[in-house]
């Protein structure tokens, strides 16, 4: 136990120092292996075992699809086409630009799994649009990084993926447990920007007519179809959720190729290329973070933890308190995906014997986990919007608060609430 | 040297993307056959495996271009100069290290699992599952050793492509 | 001395039962060692435990997989159908092919067969009853990567398809496939039985659990030590299979009162089932092992009928 703790500790001490999260975590758990059987006896081929072991899984695979379900789109110009529909559809409401951001993103959110897809590739266009209408700079990048973080709750999720394979529960489950918290967050947002609007007295556009709107909605109908393909194939029966994945992959393909025929054979080729090396990255980095459990759970550290937790509370309200402050705050210091790999297997049994449903909480756990990606010092969402909105890092943190506190509220709310998660996958049955 | 690293990513970038297409079409036809009343035996193996290949054939660009997802707090503070890039040679150092004991580990996996088959591709040693960590992770910790006598890349900005 | 055990069996019912005894009988017979046990798979799949074993990272081993990676070809007792019992299992791993199945345990998994426990006979589950092969025919099952296996169900009609097991329950909920196979533990721990309406009493075939120790470890051990370990290990098998009837028959039980209608294959179906299987498995297996696993069985019967 005390060996795991000091292997997290020197984790913490590499990533400080910039060192790259899997080398980070490689590293932590050599220094586990060093310290407890001296350094000539690491065992290397554990270390390469579990790289292995923590990606190949078929169920994975759903990940990479996702992924490139989300450049496609990017590439092809759906997102604009989205975009676009969205301004016809809410440009009037109070906000204006500021609620276009948000439905923008949710439509996105149903062909994207993460939150930097969306704010790399929709948030510099909602971005660009906000500042030519001249909205403030505050209201700009806050709304655009909240409404990001919608891309991993609604379907497609990578994160959602990715808990179903560490806890044992069905993609499928996972990935429709997630729609309803989705449109809440949206929800939310969007009632955070009509109290915005009256403060900052944001502009909105006269609204476009019905035409207009009918004409929008043609032009970005493939791509909406995109969710509606993912969804009803899983509910339906016709495939798993990796099967589904690869499905909204093709319908992407077919979009970009078929319809809008703008990105050319080269564009195609860039799409995959892209793809390709972004699953090599978030795969690598899952590789580390399955080695790094591994580590802890040979040091018996969840097994430690979970009795501590038990004999800290005996009421479950108490442990979903306790466990969501916990899961905010490693939130700020580990990206998504590892933390996922690190705490599933330690919490998953704690959350079932107390009496939660596994499903209820991967959604509330993912939530938590996602407004990480939007806060100091480690936040993907954060670093891609420094980049997007060319300004700095501590102005998009700042900007962004806000807009994390609406959807704090809606995570509390799901917390309290698991029929909010569990209703849809139950309808399955 | 710098042209040499260049290549190497070139070409593991297009092994990547092609294994990725292999387990993209691997997918769907296994939808395909199952509706056709085919019974498909390989097509989940076949998708695994070309995956870990994405991923660690894919490893080797993303190392040349720098590209693993990091905090950069301490470049920021420093700004580019002697102390980030110092810090930049001890990260390339440490990502030697661990990369190489990755690539002894999948060397001795390789070689230990080559005498057996794989599962569903019988004419396939499971050697190869392992051949893909290795070839990964060697690579790679040569590009980061060739690193450390090349320029220092601009730091203190996110090197980021849009991951996660 | 810390010896530690992995397995991917959960840690509940037989598996419970041989867990528990082994750690009470090695805390008597060798006091000095402790038992660090790692259940449901916390240090990874069976491939990857194999490894473990076979590396020395772990000590024993409890598990099903290495069969068919080390000894596809000796190992009878994955061909459906073909053992009756457990009892015919274990005089099979008692005889001659026995020997070599442990022999080749030593050599490709550096592990010592220290024994095996019974978990019980696998059975189908389905939407659609199926008692003739008429019924199975474009039936669309999930079959584990056991290439043996999948030559067989497809060869009697099935579709079969590959899929990761946590998936098996969304996709019979929904449909995507018709019906799986497994243990009777796993069918009500996985609640299978939530989203299937027919439980068919296949029995095809006798699943067991083998008991090895990494070889090197083995080997370290004094006499008197080997002694110890083999005696708690033969206790802790005991009574596991002890408990194995009893424990499938009260879940048996439960997945009834859950509303699950339990069917009887006509005999016809293994009848007809048996010259596919028969040749799949000839196909698979050295010659003459299939030959050796029919002498034993018939000798097993005609000692049972003799008593
Ligand atoms: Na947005
Ligand atoms: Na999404």
């Amino acid at each position: 136990m005390a060996s795991g703790l000091v292997s997290m500790l020197v984790l913490i001490v590499l990533l400080l120092v910039g060192v790259s999260a899997a080398v980070a975590l490689g590293l932590a758990s050599m220094g586990y292996f060093a310290v407890t059987r001296g350094i000539l006896e690491i065992p290397h081929t554990i270390i390469a075992q579990r790289l292995v072991a923590g990606v190949d899984s078929f169920t994975l695979l759903a990940i990479p699809m996702f992924i490139f379900v989300g450049h496609m789109m990017n590439g092809s110009g759906a997102t604009s086409r989205l975009f676009a529909f969205a301004n016809a559809l809410v440009g009037h409401v109070r906000g204006g630009l500021a609620q276009v951001n948000i439905v923008a993103s949710m439509l996105f959110a149903g062909m994207s799994g993460s939150g930097v897809a969306d704010a790399a590739g929709l948030g510099a266009m909602e971005v660009r649009a906000m500042r030519e209408a001249g909205y403030d700079e505050k209201t700009t990048i806050g709304v655009t990084v909240g409404s990001s973080l919608i891309g991993p709750i609604i379907p497609p999720s990578i994160p959602a993926i990715l808990y179903a394979v560490l806890a044992g529960v069905s993609a499928a489950d996972m990935l429709l447990a997630g729609l309803i918290p989705g449109l809440l967050m949206a929800g939310a947002l969007m009632a955070l920007a009509a109290l915005m609007a009256r403060w900052r007295n944001l502009p909105s556009s006269p609204f476009p007519g019905g035409r207009a709107l009918a004409g929008a909605f043609a032009r970005a109908f493939a791509p909406l179809m995109t969710p509606v393909i993912l969804l009803s194939g899983i509910f339906a029966g016709v495939f798993t959720a990796t099967e589904a994945a690869a499905v909204a992959g093709l319908w992407a393909l077919i979009v970009a190729t078929v319809f809008y025929r703008n990105l050319g054979l080269r564009g195609v080729i860039e799409v995959f290329r892209r793809t390709a090396y972004d699953t090599a990255v978030i795969f690598f980095i899952l590789a580390a973070s399955s080695l790094f459990a591994w580590v802890l759970t040979r040091a018996r550290v969840p097994d430690t933890m979970a009795n501590w937790i038990t004999e800290l509370t005996t009421q479950p309200a108490v442990l979903m308190a306790l466990l969501i402050v916990f899961l905010l705050f490693i939130g700020c210091f580990m990206a998504v995906s590892v933390a996922i790999n690190v705490l599933t297997p330690i919490l998953v049994p704690i959350v079932i014997a107390f009496g939660f449903d596994p499903v209820h909480f991967g959604v509330v756990m993912i939530m938590l986990l996602v407004i990480g990606e939007a806060t100091p010092p480690f936040g993907m969402v954060l670093f891609a919007m420094t980049k997007v909105a060319d300004t700095s890092y501590e102005k998009v943190a700042l900007a962004s608060l806000p807009w994390l506190g609406a959807i704090l509220v809606v995570i509390l709310l799901v917390a309290a609430v698991p029929q909010l998660a569990l209703w849809l996958p139950g309808l399955m049955r | 040297m710098i042209r040499v690293t260049d290549q190497l990513a070139k070409a593991s970038e297009a092994l990547a993307t092609i294994a990725f297409i292999g387990f993209f079409a691997a997918i769907l036809a296994q939808i395909g056959y199952r509706y056709l009343g085919i019974s498909l035996v390989f097509s989940e193996e076949v998708a695994r495996l070309l995956n870990l290949y994405v991923v660690f054939i894919g490893l080797v660009v993303v190392t040349v271009r720098h590209g693993h997802i990091r905090i950069d707090l301490l470049d920021r503070i420093f700004g580019p100069g002697p102390v980030t890039s110092a810090l930049y040679r001890i990260q390339l150092v440490l990502t030697f290290v661990f990369l190489a004991s990755v690539a002894w580990g999948s060397w001795s996996l390789t070689y230990a699992n080559w005498p057996y088959p794989l599962a569903t591709l019988d004419f396939m040693p499971k050697g190869t599952i392992y051949l893909a960590p290795f070839l990964g992770a060697a690579l790679g910790a040569v590009v980061s050793l060739l690193r450390l006598v090349q320029p220092v890349p601009p730091l203190g900005e996110p090197l980021i492509e849009e991951t996660e | 001395e810390m010896i530690t055990l992995a397995s991917t069996v959960p840690n509940n019912g037989i598996n419970k039962v041989m867990v528990d005894t082994l750690t009470e009988e090695l805390g008597e017979r060798l006091p000095d060692a402790s038992l660090d046990v790692f259940l449901d798979g916390t240090l990874g799949g069976e491939r990857e435990l194999i490894d473990l074993v076979r590396i020395g990272e772990t000590q024993i081993h409890m598990g099903v997989i290495h069969a068919s990676e080390y000894f596809p070809n000796l190992d009878a007792t994955l061909v459906p159908y073909l053992f009756p019992d457990y009892e015919t299992v274990e005089a099979f791993l008692a005889s001659e092919t026995g020997d070599k199945i442990k022999a080749a345990l030593e050599e490709k998994g550096n592990a010592k067969f220290l024994g095996t426990y019974y978990q019980g006979a696998r059975w189908a589950t389905a939407n659609k009853p199926f008692t003739t092969l008429d019924e199975l025919k474009g039936l669309k099952i999930r079959m584990p990567e056991i290439p043996l296996w999948i030559e067989i169900w497809s060869g009697l009609g099935a579709v079969t398809t590959p899929m990761p097991s946590p998936e098996v329950f969304s996709a019979l909920q929904t449909g995507v496939i018709d019906a799986q196979e497994n243990m009777i533990s796993n069918i009500y721990g996985r609640r299978i039985y939530e989203v299937q309406k027919y439980l068919v009493g296949t029995r095809h075939q006798q699943s067991y659990v083998t008991v090895m120790a990494n070889l090197d470890f083995w080997n370290g051990l004094s006499g008197d030590e080997q002694e110890a370990l083999q005696a708690a290990v033969d206790a802790a098998t005991a009574a596991a299979t002890e408990a194995a009837e009893a424990e499938n028959e009260r879940i048996i039980g439960l997945i009834k009162d859950a509303g699950v209608e339990v069917v009887e294959p006509a005999p016809e179906f293994r009848e007809k089932a048996m010259p596919v299987i028969e040749k799949a498995a000839k196909g698979v297996l050295d010659e003459g092992i299939y030959e050796a696993a029919v002498e034993v069985i018939e000798a097993q019967s005609s000692n049972d009928t003799a008593k």
